[in-house]
């Protein structure tokens, strides 16, 4: 069996008018193309087993499948044939809308993407990459979506250039170049490009804390944090990220072992970093879910074992321990050749050679005790967070 | 096999994984060499779950499951060697999960670490602490989660069409439990589920990955093969569903956002005969584009999703169809709509084409599950919970030998109305609260 994963720019990022196009784009490829009617694609697909799909991210247009070798001939002439001449037809767009509407409606009910998302919108400005639209924004942009805006954003940005492909599992190089080649070849080059983002993050001079109300929610989500100020590729990211590792990045962490492990205030917390890609200054924050009784206590918990990381930072052990975690995980990362060839492509969409896969693990062995307590104290500060709390809480708009 | 393993018997082998039972304590082993990667899944299934549980003390299962990582006799907080930091410092994906049928314990992990993987779950298979204030610091956790699952419409849903449909068997209550009971089952009662369950005899250890059999053996002799026997037989679980006699229904009305409907029908135990068309049938209904039910509801805008569940268990299941309605047809008219699909496939049939691309869909997706020891040893537990692992390897071959004109008798032997529990999730505009 073949795994396969691929992308190009043309993500949400590359939205010129409707904040929707590139998005309703990406979901409309697998709808039939200029050839073949969506229901003849599909069939070709599901009687051999395979799997072939759409999705759209920040920067890049994500696709991915899996099939058995001998049809592997098969799925990249469809994966060729519905990225380069998709035919956004009228009918199949006004129920494309209908769907992705209801999606996003079932989506305001999730009480972690409602804090999220609110946690974010605080926290950068307009038109920063690390900005979400909000999903009433969405909802209102999907209905007035058009088939020519479509068109337009496809011709536009889709094309060869930054297209990267990787197939891991029963394959043969040289079989796989000729199959892309034959299927590529007349497609032009996308002008598309990552544009330097210079906005930054609203660094707070003091707490904030916000409530989103939904209701009818037996559980709350909380997410806290800031901004860092840095993205992956500055010296100091990988301290950074090391240290909320430590703080909560697994079951053994700090916030697991105290906030559920010792108190059983949460069923799930962790701490992380995030939006530090193509250059962006990112955040980190944590996030956890709480019985709304619990929720008090639970606040005051997060409070001391951040004032303690802060004030005492990590310790020699526990940077020790977490440094096998990650390399460690990294290795159990490749049980599965989807696992493997998603490795690949966020390795090659980062700008990194292949060889990075072997130069991270040798990265986080190096991190040192003092490198990870400095990152403490430059890019955190406690004090300085936004605060949301998404579900029956606060009141009602 | 080297002399250290004298103690296992060789049972039998299917699909290249090999079974063995200990002599002794009768404790079952399944090993499977996959070299692919240097990494090892190690999974102990204990053959107990929700099914094993009664009104008072629903949730059990999941509870002790929480419980057993609160500290064993030698991995424990107190000495420094709790079993997550164990675990997790050699960066190994650990967890347990816990269903109507069984309750499974599983570590992936780079393979040099495998002896410390059977070190720990040998030593909780019956030195587990399962102590009062561990009980009551955990419990809160598992109300959370069960809050949690109460946050999602569809869950809530789901519980109430379980419950709804059967009446005496404990799939009645889900796997987590009633809030009531999470929060006052007695730790005495815990510990009682856990003599009764906990032991070799009961187990199935699983073993998948870049491991040689003699070795693993030889590992699994040395940690496992001293713990003896359950002194009592494994109670069975006898309580039998009354057959349904009408169809039922059950409406949830809450703050939300997507009208959700599920129509349920009662299946056969899991390793029955019908099994396997039946599970052609909820494909050619509701997986893939090519699909009646993504034609007549994503199609047209009226779903933003539709779901066909099969999932076979160790007793009669259910068939059960989920849908998420975008549009703005009435949940009656969807359920119309989904009754007429299920009318045809009765009347008419399904064609040899859609009979064929179901099996192409899952003679592929056979072969994807063995990508990776976890997938394979997760799929192993779930054939372990039917009562026979092998339902996993011969899965395919049975499949193929199913023909559409058994497909069709699966709908009109079991998607029939006095038979079904349907339910709504009727959403309301301003909930209760607020």
């Amino acid at each position: 069996m073949v795994a396969f994963c691929g992308s190009l720019l043309g993500g949400d990022l590359f939205a010129s008018g409707n904040i929707l196009v590139p998005e309703v784009t990406a979901s409309m490829l697998d709808l039939g193309t200029a050839e073949r009617d969506k229901f003849e694609i599909a069939a070709a697909l599901e009687s051999v087993g395979a799997k072939l799909g759409f999705t759209s991210g920040k920067y890049h247009v994500h696709f991915s499948g899996r099939c058995l070798k001998k049809d592997m001939p098969l799925v990249i002439e469809l994966l060729a044939e519905q990225l380069t001449a998709p035919a956004f037809h009228k009918e199949d767009l006004s129920s494309t809308i209908q769907r992705r509407q209801a999606e996003l409606k079932k989506l305001k009910e999730d009480t972690r993407t409602r804090a999220i998302e609110a946690f974010l919108l605080r926290l950068y400005p307009e038109q920063h990459p690390n900005r979400p639209q909000s999903l009433n924004e969405q909802i209102e942009a999907t209905a007035s979506v058009t088939a020519n805006e479509l068109k337009k954003f496809h011709a536009d940005h889709y094309g060869l250039g930054t297209m990267s492909v990787c197939f891991v599992g029963d394959v043969e190089h040289k079989e796989i170049e000729t199959e892309i080649a034959k299927n590529f070849e007349q497609w032009e080059r996308s002008p598309a490009k990552i544009e330097k983002n210079s906005l930054k993050a609203d660094m707070l001079k003091k707490a904030v804390e916000a409530s989103e109300f939904i209701p009818d929610k037996s559980s709350a989500d909380l997410v806290t944090g800031h901004g860092i100020g840095i993205d992956r590729e500055h010296d100091d990211y990988y301290p950074v990220m090391m240290s909320h590792f430590i703080l909560g990045g697994n079951f053994s962490a700090r916030l697991m072992a105290t906030v559920r492990d010792q108190e059983g205030l949460t069923y799930g917390i962790q701490a992380t970093t995030g939006g530090v890609e193509k250059g962006n200054d990112g955040y980190w924050y944590i996030w956890g879910t709480f019985g709304p009784d619990d929720l008090g206590k639970a606040q005051k918990s997060i409070d001391k074992q951040l004032d303690l990381w802060y004030k005492k930072g990590v310790t020699e052990e526990e940077l020790a321990s977490k440094k096998t975690t990650i390399t460690g995980m990294y290795q159990v990362g490749l049980d599965t050749t989807v696992g493997l060839a998603t490795r690949i492509l966020t390795t090659v969409e980062r700008g990194k050679e292949l060889s990075f896969m072997d130069e991270y693990p040798q990265i986080i062995s190096a991190l040192t005790l003092d490198q990870v307590n400095e990152a403490i104290r430059t890019y955190c500060d406690p004090g300085k967070r936004i605060t949301v709390v998404a579900g029956t809480v606060g009141e009602s708009n | 096999m080297n002399k250290r393993n004298h103690n296992f018997a060789l049972i039998k082998e299917s699909g290249g994984i090999v079974e063995y039972r200990h002599k002794r304590n009768e404790m079952t082993v399944l090993l499977l060499e996959n070299r692919s990667a240097p990494v090892v899944t190690f999974m102990v299934t204990y053959r107990v779950g929700s099914r094993n549980e009664a009104i008072g003390h629903t949730g059990s299962t999941h509870l002790l499951e929480h419980l057993m990582f609160k500290g064993s006799n030698r991995f424990n907080k107190e000495d420094g060697t709790a079993i997550w930091n164990v675990l997790q410092d050699v960066g190994a994906m650990i967890n347990a999960t816990t269903w109507f049928d069984r309750t499974n314990y599983f570590e992936l992990l780079p393979k040099e670490h495998l002896p410390r993987a059977i070190e720990i779950e040998a030593d909780r298979m019956r030195g587990a602490f399962i102590r009062d204030d561990d009980r009551q610091s955990e419990m809160t956790v598992v109300r959370n989660e069960f809050e949690r699952g109460e946050n999602d419409p569809w869950e809530a849903l789901d519980k109430n069409i379980w419950a709804t449909a059967y009446q005496a068997h404990p799939y009645h209550h889900s796997t987590i439990g009633w809030r009531s009971d999470i929060e006052n089952v007695p730790t005495e009662r815990l510990k009682q589920f856990y003599d009764t369950f906990y032991w070799p005899n009961n187990a199935t250890i699983s073993v998948i990955g870049d491991i040689e059999a003699g070795e693993t053996l030889g590992l699994l002799e040395e940690q496992l093969g001293s713990i003896e026997k359950s002194p009592h037989e494994i109670p069975e679980m006898y309580t039998e569903e009354p057959r349904q006699e009408g169809p039922r229904r059950v409406m949830i009305k809450r703050a939300g956002e997507v009208p959700i409907v599920g129509i349920a029908h009662k299946m056969p135990a899991g390793i029955s005969d019908d099994t396997y068309p039946l599970q052609l049938l909820a494909r050619i209904l509701g997986h893939g584009k090519t699909s009646r039910f993504y034609r007549r509801f994503i199609d047209t805008g009226v779903a933003a999703d539709v779901t066909v569940w099969s999932h076979p268990l160790h007793d009669n299941g259910l068939f059960i169809t989920y849908l998420f309605i975008a549009g703005d047809e009435s949940c009656e008219e969807v359920e119309r709509g989904i009754l007429e699909e299920y009318e045809s496939v009765s009347a008419k049939g399904v064609s040899d084409e859609e009979t064929q691309r179901a099996k192409s869909q899952i003679s592929a997706e056979t072969a994807f599950t063995r990508d990776g020891t976890y997938s394979v040893a997760s799929n192993l537990n779930e054939a372990i919970a039917l009562g026979d692992w092998t339902f996993y390897t011969t899965f395919l071959d049975r499949i193929e030998s199913v023909t559409r004109k058994d497909v069709q008798r699966m709908a009109q032997t079991y998607l029939i109305e006095d038979q079904s529990t349907t339910g709504f999730f009727v959403p309301t505009s301003s909930g209760r609260a607020g």
